[in-house]
């Protein structure tokens, strides 16, 4: 097995392209560095899902190039799976089984897969080792899935949703894990959502994608200095210039737009309201940044 | 680093077979036992007290018995259908592509499984022939085994279609239609101008045309079950290795 630690990007995606019947993923490049945590952002249906499943060759992409671990996604498969962990948004594993059986069935799987590390993630998480999963509440569940994850020395961590449909304690429990885990600093994870607060807590970087296209793509502290929300009247509005802009919202209140550049904008617009912003705010003005106006 | 041991993966299979496989063994051994009651009541029982007609009738249908009973018992190799079906129930085709676990290994072990249960089988059709053989004191012919293997032979052949069916349509369900049709065709095209023969006065010589052809078939059976299982645990890994487009 090829354990080469000296790659710089844990994930490397460029130019993928994939064609399905009315949506394309056109064009999906980004890195992951290795050490660190990306949140893959985007609403229901933007492509997040499907650029998951290329990366684990679950489906066949059009074109494109993927490199995980140094290693091209295809030529390397095995290899590359063997030291990555997938955390889907629903249970893959049968409800008549228990946490034990689960242990004894990844043990045939994964070549480095710890028991009682497993052991130790269970007691954490207080999950029964004798109860059938099915008995499992959803939020038992996503954790079984996360310990299955995170015993077997997995050097990338690849979550679909996995912290959707979760109360908020369990989320920041799951979240505290992953800090962890990324101590270790050859490790590093991708983590899809469109729970926006989740990521701008643990992130490292974040991509937006809409429609199949990457709208954004960076260190997350970058992009929230960067982003200031300006909030304005209309006859303020009508000076500012519209290539300053990602989009404006409208009410009847006032305006808030949205720019990406806030040197240029503190200067340009000095007497304007100028705020921080937060990451869901970036991705709504983002997505309707072809409107331009919106409400 | 440990060598991928596949104990687990047996494990999953036979656990969520394992309905499949306790319900059909007992029904095997439920019908064994009454078969045995039925031939000793002919003998020692109220049965005995039939007319001779009747009685000829009666023992006309159990040398069918050890028939009846081998299809009970290679019926197990169609357990996968039980595990297929949750596989394309849940999200555990998609984890499954995320393992390093290739398809031959995975479709591997299903494949050996179902060998397991093709010879035990195979075994358990013979010993139950010959215990039935002891009961109706009987010998146990060179066409009853000839049968038995006839039986095997097509159990395995029906649900390898099935299975393949099952992973051509990524729908057990489908499996079940194609088995359907290929059951009505069968019938139209293979059963009715048997009975139409039998009835026809030839019924003796259509089966010994039978009996011929499985006894002449007998020394090909294991080498066609072979085949079958060889060439079906390919064509599965293929269908297996598709992707979603």
């Amino acid at each position: 097995m090829n354990n080469n630690v000296n790659y710089e990007n844990a994930i490397e995606i460029k130019g993928l392209t994939k064609k399905y019947d009315g949506f394309t993923l056109d064009n999906v490049s980004f890195n992951v560095a290795k050490g660190s945590i990306m949140g893959f952002i985007g609403q229901n249906g933007a492509g997040k899902t499907t650029t998951i499943r290329s990366l684990l060759n679950i489906i066949r992409y059009d074109s494109g190039s993927i490199n995980m671990l140094g290693m091209d996604n295809i030529e390397h498969e095995y290899e590359i799976k063997e030291q990555i962990s997938a955390v889907f948004d629903e249970m893959p594993f049968h409800e008549t089984f228990n946490a034990h059986q689960i242990s004894k069935i990844m043990n045939s799987i994964y070549k480095e897969w710890n028991n009682s590390q497993f052991k130790e993630y269970l007691e954490r998480f207080s999950l029964p080792e004798k109860k059938k999963i099915g008995k499992f509440s959803k939020g038992m569940k996503m954790k079984l899935q996360i310990a299955v994850a995170l015993s077997h020395n997995a050097r990338l961590l690849i979550m679909d949703e996995a912290t959707t449909g979760l109360d908020p304690v369990v989320r920041n429990e799951i979240l505290d894990i992953f800090r962890e885990y990324l101590i270790n600093e050859s490790r590093s994870i991708l983590m899809s959502s469109h729970i926006t607060s989740d990521l701008e807590k643990i992130s490292d970087s974040v991509t937006f994608i809409d429609k199949g296209k990457i709208l954004l793509t960076g260190y997350k502290d970058d992009i929230l200095y960067n982003h200031v929300l300006i909030k304005c009247s209309k006859s303020d509005y009508k000076e500012i210039s519209s290539s300053d802009f990602v989009s404006a919202r409208v009410s009847d209140y006032g305006i808030e737009i949205m720019t990406a550049d806030r040197n240029l904008c503190s200067k340009k617009y000095s007497g304007l309201n100028i705020e921080k912003t937060t990451l869901e705010e970036i991705m709504l003005f983002y997505v309707n940044a072809g409107k331009k106006e919106w409400n | 680093m440990k060598n991928n041991n596949y104990r687990g993966l047996f494990f999953r299979e036979i656990y969520l077979a394992r309905n499949t496989f306790i319900s059909l063994y007992s029904i095997w051994a439920g019908f064994l036992i009454f078969c045995i009651l039925i031939c000793m009541s002919m003998d020692f029982g109220n049965l005995a007290k039939l007319s001779e007609e009747s009685l000829n009738g009666l023992k006309a249908s159990t040398s069918m018995f050890p028939y009846s009973l081998s299809v009970i018992l290679f019926l197990a190799v169609n357990y996968h259908i039980d595990v297929c079906n949750f596989d394309f129930k849940t999200k555990w085709r998609c984890y499954q592509y995320s393992t390093p676990v290739s398809e031959w290994k995975f479709i591997g072990i299903k494949f050996i499984i179902t060998s397991v249960a093709t010879v035990l089988g195979l075994i358990l059709s013979i010993a139950s022939a010959f215990l039935m053989s002891k009961v109706i004191k009987n010998p146990v012919t060179k066409k009853t085994i000839a049968i038995i293997f006839i039986v095997m032979t097509t159990v395995v052949l029906l649900s390898m279609i099935m299975l393949i069916s099952s992973y051509i349509f990524r729908s057990t369900a489908m499996g079940g239609v194609v088995m359907l049709i290929i059951g009505i065709l069968s019938y139209v095209f293979l059963a009715v101008p048997i009975f139409d023969k039998m009835a026809d006065n030839s019924g003796k010589e259509i089966t010994k045309t039978i009996n011929n052809f499985c006894i002449d078939f007998m020394p090909f059976a294991i080498p066609s079950v072979i085949l079958i299982l060889g060439l079906s645990y390919i064509a599965i890994v293929f269908l297996a290795k598709r992707r979603e487009q």
